[in-house]
């Protein structure tokens, strides 16, 4: 029996240890910065424990049911508790709140198991030996997690499957004392069963979280976060270190405020500027707004037509007092008008005729985003073009990527426009570039709107001229039917970010 | 600094991270308890049940006569290819017959609130040269929308089956392309290089239509497939399946009841590696197309009974009347077993492979580990052939539902694999097309809505040694009398191109019977 409890001992401990491993995991893998999240979630639960160890107290008679209560309880919450994170980030904005809860709660339950142990136990030692032992092995156990928990654990099962596998640990220490004490239990029958649904429960969990557990387990925001929030289509985070905002779509980085103008006056300045009267805009993507930010700069834009997918993206970057500071209340504009719809099969429908058309979309990664790379979007985006119009594409870059740069140029030309491809240094993303599609040449503007930090009649001279490192190089044009640009795109950037 | 790809979703949409979330919450409320959803759908009611009619007895006189100088029995591709050369040539008058509620015959097609979908054939490659007339259709629909410097077709890009274009799932994963590459040795490579090379040497002897094809090699149509691949030393059992798989899915049988002829002819007969136009709809998007300037001419709920050099006898399904269509010609664009029954004739040796198809209603595409999803995937376990995606030519950019078109040929005795079929309730298909994608899909019962199920009892004519080049095939398309015949059960192999040519054949011979003067659009 002595043994057996100081067995159990080892075997909580190790429990107690994984539960709050994973949760300090959890939060670094989730909100990113994990000296913050480990430390906070560390001061937590031991504070937490501190509150259980001081519960104890009152628990009087039923000492040994209490403890199973406890037990399966902790094993129940502990083994659900990676789920319920990972659950709660994807789907509640009050994730903090949920984690802590869960932190304090598997806290307080660690924290009465050792009080309500050495009550258990303190018949059977001497008060010294059984300080000693418990204690001793108490540390020995949370040795044990810590060793596993980066070594085995998360390599080899993940957070999900390792807490499910501790949970069930616990849950078999609260089983096994209902067999120890079996004589001295009345109602052993009854915390049995409890203690095999929980069993079952998490067992269910562990077989069907295969699925689950392969989850890519990054690090995804360095700093703190100011804005999250999951919408039908992707997450939008907004993070904020000193005056640096960010934005991470699905956790990647679409801009950083220090040196975003760069970008968004490289993609619009140079196309704009040399139409002759662009009265009519069309922005597709870019729903935060600054695209359409810089296009307001010219004077002689009366609309603007913004097309974006996500209609909590144009509303958030409208609304949010941080977010629409940034592009400086631009989808305020009585100029604009909204559009929320899928760019291809908008421009499809859409009979208009634009004087400028920015082409913001996310880089083709996929099959499916290529889509807005081939010849027959850009054929479409052609019919779109009023006389003398012009096109800017964002082309990922010519030097991280070249053969795909390279490749959305070669697909405006085979659509039958003429391409003039630039590039442009923007810190956050390093070499940046941009095709101008049109159906004549492209002559470059001698003048440009008042009060740009980046773009000048003089410098915009030089985007045109690429070194030999960034030189064209020989590819085949991006169709629906052969999308060579998402294997261009997938080899170039898996050489950079393996 | 590192760059990092700019704006690179992972995924186009949901994260890794929105999936397991999803799962998570999945898996939470199952265990409390909630109920599991339930997936709908029904084995959907093939008209041609009213087939058994065709045994019965029918109202012994027609209430009521119609004339009309041609009659085309059959809306199929080769009934309405009939219609189309006719009215190519400016006859207008003629009524086409046909028994389901509308046209499309083994390339009909579906549609619910998500998209449309195909009930049998879903693709075309793209025409070679002999294939002159279906090359004539694609220019009419504007599939084919110019030529290019080598003054080969230009196609329309939409149209082209969009990539990815085939995966095959094996050993737990999604790997590129269909022939089973993962885990295969040398040896095995060598064979298939191997094999290419021997069908390239056989390029230019076997051609679509089967008719234009060289009279040189019929002797590989007296062995079965597999006889050919032993007897070329072809042993790798990846290659064996890749050939047999294409025995499966062009003609519903296995390299055991597949004439080398006709094995052969699958990868002969084009260039390699030929692309495909296909629709949400499947070929249905070229039926329905065809079907359209019909207007009244084309009658629906009409089941042909009887038909003689004089015209056809049809009954009405919805009004039970026996109605008589008075024709100068009649074209009888119906398989041959029903030929048989309406106009009979000695015709030994026309045999079927039943098929059954499946659409699954589901949420969003299911992804599986590996490969991304693509228009054709492929499960090298199992019977079944896996699934065709109906949105994959969606220009969308983002996931969202979909409707999986799941085949599967039944490859036995096709007697007992009939009486099978019929005997098996919603139920049995519903769990079977789950246990076939779940190994893929582990969520498939999750993003599936519904499955509905079509019980196709003579799908396909099976092209067994010596049926192609026999006797009864080549009798079967000879008219008799005033009587023309048309369907791809005259080519012996399956195929939009066979249908049409056939379609085309008749109504050029009915054209010529009266006085018609027209080149001809079969090269
Ligand atoms: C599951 C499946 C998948 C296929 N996939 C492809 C593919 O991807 N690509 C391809 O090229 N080919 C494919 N095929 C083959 C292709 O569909 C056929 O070759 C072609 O559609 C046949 O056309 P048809 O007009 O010759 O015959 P059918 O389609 O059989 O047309 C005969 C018509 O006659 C009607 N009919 C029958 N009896 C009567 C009666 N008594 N009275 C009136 N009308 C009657 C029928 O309802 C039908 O509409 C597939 C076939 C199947 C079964």
């Amino acid at each position: 029996m002595k043994h057996a409890l100081l067995v159990s001992v080892f075997v909580l401990a190790t429990c107690g240890l994984v539960y709050e491993l994973i949760a300090g995991a959890a939060a670094s893998y989730l909100l990113g910065d994990s000296v913050t999240q480990f430390s906070t979630i560390i001061g937590a639960y031991l504070f937490s424990m501190g509150i259980g160890s001081w519960l104890s107290r009152y628990v009087g008679r039923g000492l040994i049911a209490r403890f199973i209560q406890i037990e399966i309880l902790v094993g129940v919450v502990g083994g659900l508790s990676s789920t319920i994170l990972f659950v709660a980030f994807g789907q509640l904005p009050a994730f903090r709140l949920i984690l802590y809860a869960v932190v304090a709660l598997i806290g307080i339950g660690v924290g009465m198991e050792i009080p309500l142990l050495l009550r258990i136990l303190k018949d059977q030692l001497q008060f010294k030996d059984l300080v000693a032992q418990v204690l001793s092995l108490d540390y020995v156990g949370a040795l044990a997690a810590s060793i596993l928990f980066p070594i085995w654990l998360v390599p080899h099962l993940g957070l999900i499957r390792t807490s499910f596998l501790f949970g069930i640990a616990n849950i078999g220490v609260a089983l096994w004392t209902t067999w120890l004490f079996r004589e001295h239990l009345p109602a052993a029958r009854f915390f049995r069963v409890q203690g095999a649904a929980a069993l079952v429960l998490l067992a269910a969990g562990f077989a069907g979280s295969a699925a689950i557990s392969d989850f890519a387990e990054e690090g995804l925001y360095a700093d703190e976060i100011i804005f999250f929030r999951t919408t039908a289509y992707q997450k939008i985070v907004v993070t904020r270190e000193a005056d640096d905002v960010r934005l991470y779509l699905n956790g990647h980085l679409q801009f950083s405020s220090r040196d975003e103008y760069r970008y968004h006056e490289a993609l619009v300045h140079p196309g704009l500027a040399a139409v002759a009267d662009p009265g009519r805009v069309l922005v597709l993507g870019g729903g935060d707004g600054l695209a359409v930010r810089e296009i307001l700069k010219d004077p002689r834009v009366r609309e603007v037509r913004l097309v974006d997918l996500d209609p909590e993206m144009t509303r958030i970057f409208r609304d949010h007092a941080s977010l629409s500071q940034l592009n400086g209340g631009a989808l305020r504009s009585p100029k604009l008008r909204v559009t929320n719809a899928d760019a291809f099969l908008w421009l499809e429908e859409a009979g208009d005729r634009y004087d400028f058309v920015v082409v913001d979309f996310p880089d083709p990664t996929n099959y499916s985003l290529s889509k807005l790379y081939t010849t027959s979007f850009y054929r479409r985006l052609a019919r779109r073009l009023a006389e003398g119009g012009i096109a800017v594409i964002q082309s990922t870059s010519p030097l991280f990527a070249r053969k795909s740069f390279w490749c959305i140029a070669e697909t405006v030309r085979a659509a039958g426009l003429q391409a003039a491809p630039y590039h442009v240094y923007v810190p956050s993303f390093g070499e940046w570039g941009f095709v101008l599609a049109s159906r004549e040449a492209y002559r470059p503007p001698e003048r440009f709107p008042e009060g740009l930090r980046f773009v000048s009649a003089a410098t915009s001279r030089s985007f045109f001229e690429f070194p030999p490192d960034m030189a064209p190089v020989p590819v085949e044009a991006n169709r629906l039917n052969h999308q060579v640009l998402v294997q261009y795109y997938d080899s170039e950037w898996k050489t950079i970010n393996p | 600094m590192t760059p990092s790809g700019r704006r690179s979703t992972p995924d186009g949409g949901l994260t890794r991270r929105d999936f397991l979330a999803g799962s998570g919450a999945l898996f939470l409320s199952g265990c409390l308890g909630a109920k599991r959803k339930r997936i709908e759908g029904e084995i959907v009611a093939d008209a041609r049940a009213h087939g058994h009619l065709l045994r019965g007895p029918l109202p012994t006189t027609p209430s009521r006569t119609v004339e009309v100088p041609v009659v085309v029995a059959g809306a199929g591709i080769a009934g309405l290819s009939a219609a189309w050369r006719l009215r190519r040539a400016g006859v207008e008058d003629f009524l086409v017959l046909e028994l389901e509620s509308s046209a499309g015959g083994n390339a009909r097609w579906g549609s619910n609130a998500v998209t449309e979908f195909p009930w049998a054939a879903h693709y075309v490659p793209l025409p070679t040269r002999e294939s002159v007339a279906v090359r004539e259709l694609f220019r009419e629909l504007g599939i084919i929308v110019g030529t290019d410097a080598r003054g080969e077709p230009e196609y329309e890009e939409r149209y082209l089956c969009a990539a990815p274009q085939e995966r095959l799932f094996e050993f737990g994963r999604w790997h590129d392309g269909l022939y089973p590459s993962a885990a295969a040795d040398a040896e095995d490579l060598a064979q298939l290089r191997r094999f290419r090379e021997r069908m390239a040497e056989f390029r230019g002897k076997f051609a679509i239509p089967v008719e234009r094809s060289s009279r040189g090699l019929l002797e590989l149509d007296a062995l079965t497939m597999r006889r050919w691949l032993d007897r070329e030393g072809f042993t790798s059992p990846r290659l064996r399946w890749y050939v047999d798989y294409a025995c499966r899915d062009d003609y519903g049988c296995t390299i055991d009841t597949t004439s080398a002829w006709a094995g052969i002819h699958y990868y002969a007969s084009r260039p390699e590696d030929e692309e495909v136009v296909t629709w949400p709809a499947g070929i249905g998007w070229i039926a329905r197309r065809l079907a359209a300037p019909l207007g009244r001419r084309l009658v629906t709920g009409a089941l042909v009974a009887r038909a003689d050099g004089e015209g056809v006898d049809y009954l009405d399904t919805r009004t039970r009347e026996r109605v008589r269509v008075r024709a100068k010609r009649v074209i009888l664009a119906l398989p041959r077993f029903v030929v048989q029954r309406v106009f009979p004739r000695t015709a030994d040796g026309f045999t079927y492979a039943p098929w059954v198809v499946a659409n699954v209603t589901v949420d969003r595409v299911p992804e599986g580990r590996g490969a991304p999803p693509c228009w054709d995937n492929v499960l090298r376990d199992g019977d079944s052939l896996g699934y065709v995606v109906a949105t994959h030519q969606s220009l969308r950019t983002r996931p969202g539902p979909s409707v999986l078109t799941w085949y599967l040929p039944c490859t036995g005795d096709p007697a007992s694999e009939r009486a099978a079929l019929v005997a098996r309730p919603w139920e049995y298909w519903r769990d079977r097309v789950i246990a076939d994608l779940r190994p893929a899909h582990p969520d498939i019962e999750e993003r599936a809505s519904r499955i509905d199920v079509m019980l196709l009892g003579h799908a396909m004519i099976r092209p067994v040694p010596g049926f192609v080049w026999g006797k009864s095939r080549a009798e079967a398309a000879a008219r008799v009398g005033n009587v023309h015949f048309a369907h791809s059960d005259l080519s012996g192999l399956s195929l939009f191109e066979e249908a049409q040519y056939h379609g085309v054949r008749a109504a050029e011979e009915v054209l010529r019977a009266m006085g018609v003067r027209c080149p001809s659009l079969l090269g």
